[in-house]
């Protein structure tokens, strides 16, 4: 399957230029065929299932691992190229990446920490200060620089990982899920605040998570990835609209796969939140209208989700008043022209 | 509010560094109070117990080599008596911490050392009980005795030199001293049983020492640059010698050489011309002994005719006037050589003194080759 | 749940008196010399004379100097063996484990031993090269060579440490470093570096108080290599003539103090430098290429050969050897038929030594292990005591703890009368070993949590209950391990069997060092040959047995 949307989001000049990446461990396909490019100031995020190969694609492009096939370059440097034989390793690619577990070395100082990267670029000391003066205050963490890690806590963590990171000034950043660490209500704070923070720095990044609100918030293209290959890249509208595919379909959001007509083959695509249900039949004016039963009701607090046979095992998922019951007779209602049709 | 704000209250931050330092130091402290603790308790459940019961029918000994003798004379005895002998064989230095360490538990009633200094060190610290006059103690070396009897020799042995027949050269080496071989006649050559095991190279270094006074020193400390080895006990100097890793032996007790030439090995003694030092082979028994009686017939029997004879065929010198020394003895040691005249009572105020600077500045010093 | 304190007071007189008692009455002792008889005359006056001695000053330095110098090298040998184990694809790494076991194995008076068989005059080297140049004898009687033997011994300690930290050190933080352009060396040396802190400085505060509390090999080398050092004194001054128990003692104090400075120095060193715990996570492998694989074996191999191989050579050599002369000797198996020939010396010494082992480790399993269980499961100051004094034997020199257990009971109100039998020699062993039962245990109960037994106890069952039923069946790889590793340190125990022996008993240890004073090499060797085989044969048989029984095969 191919990748439906263009290849670059728009037609400024190319700062990353995947094509026909490819890589394997043992006899196994981990990555085939990938291609993207990403402009300057771009948020790239890689989104899938766990083992989609979405880490080892970010690990790729990192330099930790070597491309088996295709090309990679950055700003035209040839990163990688496994038939020119070229791999160029990490330390000289001069990216920054923030890891799953921060990665925080432990026996440093939050200003160790992130003086490292600046250390290692020969930043002399005073200007070192600086920047990792500059650095807290952008995630906010002043006063936590004599701290070592052990004596954060996870959000605090992550912020001087993100800080370290940023400090050196990296060509690309790379974010390997760095929220999935955090409990439900520390990531959505600090969701935000990372988007902003991106924003506001305007450094290129690519961000590998599984969830997909948080490739919402912080996306300008995402890339969808299930087994090894991009299913879909695009503007997060586009990817959540228009699903390429039934798998972008249903890793997205809440869908409705339903056999399309026999005439035209191939897969309806209805989202829950295009199904109203309704107690009493209405006007059908351009307007699918089918009768069932409701066989469940799942209690949102504002409303009410419901599943409601309405033909022998056909089952339609969407929302419905908070009356609802079991077993009640009501009416489905959507829009055919909502319905996003795919070919088989 | 910028979200960062909000979620630093959120969070706060956990347990500081020198919260854990302090931990450690308090650890200390509190395992030091708990092993006083734990030594109170122990002293609680132990306190008010005496002295233990012992059998009246059983004798401790303690005695130095040689071990063949010892036990022929402790099991001899207990036959003879029908009593029970515990026994403990080792050299003279062991005996002596073994005395020291049970000193507030003594266990030991009678004691044999290769060494009358050993002996009179005990009678002076008065762990000795007196025993005027043992059955039969007229046919006996009076001289060698204890004069207010509190030990009585059982026999004594020369100490001189060993040395390899290979390396004797009868004209060159007839007037052998101990100076030629400390000043590195023989470099590399020479050992010396340690002086803090061997009882008998313990006297012969005390007696030297007296007798040179403080140029003995130098002549020690030469011989260590010169390679002297300090072996660890008779045995071990003896096996090289006969292996061949030394050509000498200087403090060489004869009647473990002596008892090595009978066997056929090709070495011989020999007493310098100055002197060489006489070892008695004092029996003592301690103060504190449950069964007096009973110690003292075994002095007794020690120095009976029948148990002397055990001495001499080890090639020891009896005390007992009417036993003769053994043949090996009588031929190769012909006569009696010359002593090295020491005072006893300078003897016993210098040994401790003595032995101790040797130990640090001879035997186990560093020395610069 | 507010728990009974009983079991925790009851840890407590257990571990007092076995350890406290004896170790309090030394420190009191060399300040109180006639203690023991009542009286307080003499206060100090053991230091004193030890402050008026410059021997002993020397003493002093050379004992910290040499310990130094052995942890030192034992670094240098350790650290790449560690990495070579932990991060590269070195093919091999069952043998190369194996061969830094053996070293372990081998008690280091027998490795010292060994090494003058092989470097003596006339001795094995001479045989095998024809004469080994002066200079090189003169570097191995000295301070180097005596250094090299002791660290040839322990180094493998720092290598497996070093190992099981670097293959749990997770790449990522050698990734973050690399990512932000960090060369291979300043990564290693300001980030694994660091974060391997805590198992090097571990790994050489073991080492380093072997040797400064080491017996066997100054006694063995030391005199010979004319480098006196701290333990040989204290023994000398303990068991030889002059004795001098109140200088014992004091110097006792100072190399028990060495030892708590050294301990706390390096928690100290490893928590300002290094990281603290660190989580598990994937390590880095680093594919070596042929070249650097064969320098790497020939590496393993030299050390294999210096550490293990010239010494067993020499030793199994020796104990065959009908004499040394010129050339090499003629074979006979005398030896080692003197040793078993029934009611012979050498035969009661493996028979002590075998059931004093035995009893020893089942004793320190048993007792450790329920040690171990009270200290988890209970909180407060008590369990900081209980703490404390579980780690002292650790830490405290074996020769201390044994000079400490011949006063404490020789004292004259001591009610049992237990010096001058083997079960003090029992005791010593319980007391200087039972804190590696205690470390097994509490390592698996820590992991274990509260929650299985509470189960249990909900159901109705009773503390003991929980404990049989429950805690000891999933301790039991645990207590199996720390059962092996007691059964050996006692069969090969030098120090404390030579001073606190009743007389005429000897276990093989003691029947080795004796026979080496007494200048019967072939016999010391045939009996170290025959320890070292029990030895490995029980290792072997309960690791065989672990392997085939399912379920309980992790490291």
């Amino acid at each position: 399957m191919m990748a439906r949307e263009s290849m670059s989001g728009g037609d400024g000049s190319v700062f990353l230029e995947a094509r026909g990446l490819a890589k394997q461990f043992g006899g196994t396909r981990v990555l085939e065929g990938i291609d993207f490019r990403l402009e300057p100031g771009e948020r790239l995020v890689l989104l899938g299932p766990s083992g989609c190969g979405k880490t080892t694609l970010l690990n790729v492009i990192s330099g930790m691992l070597a491309a088996d096939g295709g090309t990679l370059r950055c700003e035209g440097d040839l990163l990688d190229s496994a038939e020119a034989g070229v791999h160029r390793p990490m330390r000289r690619r001069g990216f920054a990446m923030v890891f799953q577990d921060f990665a925080l070395w432990p026996h440093m100082t939050v200003a160790g920490n992130i003086g490292f990267g600046l250390e290692v670029q020969g930043v002399d000391r005073t200007e070192r200060n600086r920047r990792i003066g500059e650095a807290l205050e952008m995630v906010q963490m002043s006063e936590f620089g004599g701290r070592k890690p052990a004596e954060l806590s996870g959000g605090q963590k992550q912020r001087v990982a993100i800080a370290r990171a940023l400090a050196v000034r990296p060509r690309l950043l790379l974010l390997d899920e760095p929220l999935s660490a955090l409990d439900a209500r520390l990531r959505e704070d600090l969701k935000t605040e990372l988007a902003t923070l991106l924003d506001e720095t305007g450094v290129t990044s690519v961000y590998v998570t599984h969830d997909q609100s948080e490739a919402f918030t912080l996306a300008s293209r995402i890339a969808l990835m299930n087994q090894g290959r991009i299913e879909q890249i695009g503007t997060p509208r586009q990817v959540y609209r228009e699903p390429a595919t039934a798998f972008v379909a249903s890793f997205l959001g809440v869908s409705n796969l339903l056999p399309a007509p026999e005439s035209e083959g191939g897969t309806l695509v209805l989202r829950r939140e295009e199904v109203s249900i309704h107690l009493e039949p209405g006007e059908a004016n351009g307007v699918v209208a089918l009768p069932g039963v409701c066989r469940r009701t799942d209690f949102l607090g504002d409303r009410q989700e419901a599943w409601v046979e309405v033909d022998e095992g056909l089952v339609l998922r969407g929302f419905g008043p908070l009356d609802l019951q079991v077993g009640q007779r009501v009416e489905v209602r959507y829009d055919p022209n909502r319905a996003r049709l795919l070919s088989a | 509010m910028r979200p960062g704000e909000r979620l630093r209250g959120l969070v706060p931050a956990r347990g500081l560094g020198p919260v854990r330092g302090l931990r450690a130091a308090r650890g200390l402290v509190v395992a030091a109070l708990g092993a006083a603790l734990g030594a109170v308790l122990l002293a609680a459940l132990l306190a008010g117990c005496g002295p233990r019961d012992r059998p009246d029918d059983l004798l401790v000994v303690y005695s130095a080599g040689p071990r063949g003798l010892a036990e022929a004379v402790t099991e001899a005895f207990a036959e003879e008596h029908g009593v029970r002998v515990e026994f403990f064989a080792a050299t003279t230095g062991q005996v002596m911490a073994r005395l020291e360490a049970e000193r507030h538990r003594p266990r030991a009633d009678v004691v044999v050392f290769a060494s009358r200094v050993a002996a009179d060190a005990l009678k002076e610290a008065g762990r000795l009980r007196s025993y005027p006059n043992p059955h039969g103690v007229d046919r006996t070396r009076r001289s060698w005795h204890d004069p207010d009897g509190y030990f009585h020799a059982t026999s004594a042995a020369w100490v001189g030199m060993a040395i390899r027949e290979a390396a004797w050269d009868p004209e060159a080496h007839a007037e052998l001293e101990w100076s030629d071989v400390f000043l590195g006649r023989f470099p590399g050559r020479v050992t010396l049983p340690g002086p803090s095991r061997s009882g008998a190279a313990g006297d012969f270094i005390v007696a030297r020492t007296l007798d040179l006074g403080e140029p003995a020193w130098d002549e020690y400390r030469e011989a260590r640059r010169a390679g002297l080895d300090i072996s660890a006990a008779n045995s071990q100097a003896i096996g090289g010698l006969l292996v061949g890793a030394y050509d000498v032996i200087v403090g060489a007790v004869d009647y473990l050489i002596l008892a090595r030439i009978e066997d056929g090995a090709p070495i011989r003694f020999h007493a310098p011309p100055s002197g060489a030092a006489l070892v008695e082979r004092p029996v003592a028994i301690l103060d504190h002994t449950p069964v007096p009686e009973l110690a003292e017939a075994f002095v007794d029997f020690y120095l009976s005719p029948e148990m002397q004879a055990r001495v001499a065929a080890v090639h020891l010198i009896p005390v007992h006037l009417d036993v003769p020394p053994s043949e090996i003895r009588a031929r190769h040691i012909p006569v009696e050589p010359r002593a090295i005249p020491v005072d006893p009572a300078e003897a016993l105020a210098e040994q401790t003194r003595i032995l101790r600077r040797f130990q640090l500045q001879v035997e186990r010093a560093e020395v610069i080759r | 749940m507010k728990r009974s304190r009983w079991p925790i007071l009851l840890a407590l007189v257990f571990l007092g008196g076995l350890v406290g008692y004896p170790l309090a009455f030394l420190l009191l002792q060399s300040v109180f010399p006639e203690l023991p008889a009542g009286r307080l005359d003499g206060f100090m006056d053991a230091w004193v004379r030890m402050g008026e001695t410059p021997e002993i000053g020397r003493l002093i330095r050379n004992s910290l100097a040499w310990a130094g110098a052995t942890t030192g090298v034992s670094w240098i040998l350790g650290i790449p063996c560690g990495w070579l184990l932990a991060r590269t694809d070195l093919p091999g790494k069952l043998w190369v484990r194996l061969s830094l076991l053996v070293p372990i194995m081998t008690p280091p008076y027998i490795a010292a031993l060994s090494w003058i068989l092989v470097m003596q005059a006339g001795g094995f080297g001479d045989l095998l090269t024809g004469g080994i140049p002066e200079p090189l004898r003169g570097f191995f009687f000295s301070f180097w060579g005596v250094t090299l033997v002791m660290a040839l011994s322990s180094f493998g300690y720092v290598a497996l440490a070093v190992e099981a930290a670097l293959s749990e050190l997770p790449r990522r933080f050698e990734d973050a470093a690399e990512l932000l352009g960090s060369s291979w060396r300043r990564t290693f040396v300001r980030i694994v570096l660091p974060l391997l802190l805590p198992a090097i400085l571990n790994s050489g505060l073991l080492v380093f108080l072997d040797a400064l509390s080491n017996f066997g090999v100054p006694a063995v080398l030391g005199t010979r290599s004319n480098l006196p050092l701290l333990p040989a004194e204290i023994f000398f001054l303990v068991t030889s003539w002059p004795v001098d128990i109140a200088l014992a003692t004091s110097l006792s104090s100072l190399l028990c103090l060495f030892a708590l400075v050294s301990l706390y120095g390096s928690r100290w060193l490893g928590h300002v430098f290094g990281g603290g715990a660190v989580e598990a996570g994937p390590v880095r492998v680093q594919r070596l290429s042929g070249m650097a694989r064969r320098a790497s074996w020939a590496f393993v191999g030299v050390l294999f050969v210096f550490s293990s191989g010239l010494p067993w050579a020499a030793m199994v050599l020796t104990s065959l050897a009908r004499s040394w002369g010129e050339g090499w000797p003629a074979l006979t198996l005398a030896h080692y038929g003197e040793i078993f020939t029934p009611g012979s010396r050498g035969l009661g010494a493996i028979w002590t030594s075998l059931w004093l082992s035995v009893t020893a480790a089942t004793f320190c399993v048993v007792v450790g292990s329920w040690i171990a269980w009270v200290n988890v499961r209970s909180s407060g100051w008590l369990r900081q005591v209980l703490e404390g004094m579980a780690t002292l034997p650790r830490v405290i020199p074996k020769i201390v703890m044994a000079v400490a257990l011949i006063l404490a009971w020789n004292a004259p109100w001591v009610a049992l009368d237990i010096y001058n039998t083997a079960a003090m020699l029992l005791l010593a062993y319980v007391a200087i070993y039972i804190t590696d039962s205690l470390n097994y245990a509490n390592a698996t109960l820590r992991g274990m949590g509260e929650n299985l037994e509470h189960a249990a106890g909900i159901l109705g069952a009773g503390r003991v209950t929980v404990y049989r039923r429950i805690v000891l069946p999933r301790l039991k790889p645990a207590l199996v391990a720390a059962w092996i590793t007691t059964f050996i340190v006692c069969m090969r125990e030098l120090v404390a069997s030579l001073m606190l022996l009743p007389p005429g008993t000897d276990t093989t240890a003691t029947f080795i060092f004796n026979q080496f004073e007494q200048g019967d090499l072939s016999a010391a060797m045939a009996m170290a040959t025959v320890t070292i085989g029990i030895s490995t044969l029980v290792l072997v048989v309960f690791t065989l047995r672990r392997r085939s029984s399912p379920g309980t095969g992790s490291r």
